[in-house]
């Protein structure tokens, strides 16, 4: 069911744009895109509910209550409860977007996978998932057209992992991988709310640990795995990252290390 | 607070599991078997293991390739066997892309060739003390064996994936670029190429100067192996994957058709199909000949015996297995090599009664 309804679809499509743009890293680049622009209301919505959540948190009456209550858990998340339904807030406002986008993350994951298909065990799945009405759009979808997917894009092969050989290093220098780390550490900053950088409060100290964890993470797949994948997930934070600019969320001062007092109330209101 | 960091680090281990299929080592793709007529050299994975014909017994856990479990070994292709016990097997690794020539009696290498960068899937030829080995990186090497490179020819731009055949005076190499090539054995130079309809994975059978394959658009070739010219070609039902077997005038191959398969029985000389079986699992392995009877088997497990007329004899089913290698036929027993089992390779006897089973020590 799971391949039926995520991965042949995301897999179908990362083909036709293959066969569009005869190009695998530019269609990974490309599906990644529409796929983040497809995401981005729920995104959007995401962005909104964390920032109104940061801001009961900072308002006195939340504080109020936390301190009042610091002993009762029980009558400390009633109140918690009330405060939100006063102000319209689902706590889940924020952790529900991220639920949906995740098995997007996996299923395209999983497509990338099979699209490359870099043993003939792996092609027997890609087969098999290749719709055949797919060459009724273009030729060039059919599945004689398709394979064998020319997985060369720019320096490396997109079905192994990345490295840069160097003469005189007996190693290579993995250096996606290294933009990956480094741009999930960038996107993971500039994404991070004002008020959690330079708070002591566990949803800072959560997003911190996010900001260490993730691209530690991700630099690890990027190492170990396709670097297709790597190419998705680079693209996928600097998207990101737009999206956050054109939301007007970035916040520069995280980056930089330079404090930042928290956006006004007003603005978080305006979702701009 | 460290509650929500170990809920964080385990949340995150999570999706690193999932992703790397749950911390396993999968199985990239299927096993490599070959034989000397005695013993059995099965690449599977981290080792390759030297097995008994006779009784299913590996000779000992000191011939192993490599002697101890090495994550960045991925052993998959076939080996070569080679003058005065060498075998040669290349690592399908993402992490390590050596070529190996290996002393089967002791499993210690002799020469090894690092010089491509990407895996080694397809098993290497051996003619006349020579190696040709097709590469991850689209060439064909040439080895002597003592190690020395004797030449290699830029085939494609994609991995090779399936080995090349030769009738003696020349090499035949097809390739998932839709091309076969015919190749001189002492220089790689070319004799002739012809490109069909689309990808071919399984290696060609030659016999009497023609050479037969299929495509997975499911189009069976004959063609003229001296000069590429097609002699003729059909279409049937599915893709083909495997290497079409041969019994006098009758060609046997199986095909994947949609999660199903079909297996026929074409007449050599013409094309013509003289039956088909239908088969509710996917035929992606070739077929074994015997003197009266053929035996596929598809990917649900299940090894089918049918005779010359296309009438089912016997059949062994082994339930949660996937059988993607050809089986292969040893003295008096039918090797089969599944996944899925404990077991990694089961012999059976004429009849379908099991003989034996080989399940690694640990």
């Amino acid at each position: 069911m799971w391949d039926l309804l995520i991965v042949n679809p995301f897999t179908n499509i990362l083909l036709l744009i293959y066969a569009l743009v005869g190009n695998f890293g530019v269609s990974i680049i490309l599906f990644t895109l529409i796929i983040r622009l497809l995401t981005h209301p729920i995104m959007a919505q995401q962005i909104k509910s964390s920032a109104a959540m940061q801001e009961l948190m900072q308002s006195e009456e939340f504080k109020k209550i936390q301190e009042k209550y610091k002993n009762d858990k029980e009558k400390l998340a009633q109140e918690q409860m009330r405060i939100y339904q006063e102000r319209g807030i689902s706590p889940f406002g924020s952790c529900l977007p991220t639920l949906i986008q995740f098995p997007i993350l996996i299923g395209f994951y999983q497509s990338i996978v099979r699209a490359i298909a870099a043993t003939p065990m792996q092609l027997t799945s890609l087969v098999r998932s290749v719709y055949p009405w797919l060459e009724n759009i273009t030729p060039s979808a059919s599945l004689s057209a398709l394979i064998p997917i020319q997985s060369q894009f720019l320096w490396m092969d997109l079905g192994q992992p990345e490295r840069i050989l160097i003469p005189g290093l007996s190693f290579g220098i993995p250096v996606l991988a290294i933009i990956v780390g480094l741009t999930t550490f960038v996107q993971t900053k500039l994404t991070m709310p004002p008020s959690a950088s330079g708070s002591n409060d566990q949803t800072a100290q959560m997003n911190q640990m996010m900001g260490i964890y993730m691209p530690l993470l991700l630099f690890y797949f990027s190492l170990n795995f396709a670097s297709g994948l790597a190419v998705y997930f680079i693209t996928s934070n600097l998207a990101g990252i737009a999206q956050y600019a054109a939301l007007g969320k970035v916040n520069w001062s995280n980056l930089f290390g330079m404090k930042k007092s928290p956006a006004p109330a007003t603005k978080t209101k305006t979702g701009k | 607070m460290k509650l929500n960091r170990l809920f964080l680090f385990f949340a995150l281990a999570s999706l690193a599991g999932l992703l790397s299929a749950c911390g396993a080592q999968p199985a990239t793709n299927w096993p490599g078997v070959t034989t000397n007529g005695e013993l059995i050299f099965l690449s599977s994975g981290q080792h390759v293991y030297t097995v008994q014909a006779s009784d299913g017994l590996e000779v000992s856990a000191g011939t192993r390739f490599p002697l101890e479990a090495d994550a960045n070994h991925s052993l998959y292709a076939p080996v070569a066997l080679g003058d005065d016990g060498l075998m040669l097997v290349g690592n399908a690794s993402q992490a390590n892309h050596d070529l190996f020539a290996v002393d089967s009696a002791t499993g210690t290498p002799r020469w090894t060739f690092s010089e491509v960068k990407l895996p080694w899937i397809a098993g290497a030829l051996t003619l006349d003390g020579n190696f040709y080995a097709p590469a991850g990186d689209g060439n064909l090497y040439s080895f002597s064996a003592d190690g020395q490179l004797r030449w290699k020819q830029e085939l494609s731009e994609h991995a090779l994936w399936t080995k090349p055949v030769t009738d003696g005076s020349s090499v035949y190499l097809a390739t998932l670029d839709h091309v076969l090539y015919s190749l001189q054995p002492e220089t790689g130079a070319k004799n002739w190429q012809k490109e069909v309809d689309n990808g071919i994975v399984g290696a060609p059978a030659l016999a009497d100067g023609t050479l037969y394959f299929g495509t997975l658009s499911g189009t069976l070739y004959a063609l003229n192996a001296q000069t590429g010219d097609i002699l003729w070609q059909t279409q049937l039902d599915g893709n083909i994957w495997g290497t079409p077997a041969l019994d006098g005038e009758t060609l046997y191959i199986g095909t994947v058709y949609g999660s199903a398969g079909k297996f026929y029985a074409l007449n050599a000389q013409t094309g013509v199909t003289a039956w088909v079986y239908e088969d509710e699992g996917s035929i992606i392995a070739g077929a074994l000949v015997l003197p009266d009877q053929v035996i596929y088997v598809t990917e649900k497990g299940r090894v089918q015996s049918m005779n010359k007329q296309g009438v089912p004899v016997w059949q062994q089913e082994l339930p949660k297995n996937k059988i993607y290698v050809t089986p292969i036929q040893i003295g008096d027993s039918i090797l089969v090599t599944p996944m899925g089992s404990e077991f990694l390779m089961v012999a059976y006897n004429f009849t379908g009664a099991q003989k034996w089973t080989f399940t690694p020590a640990k």
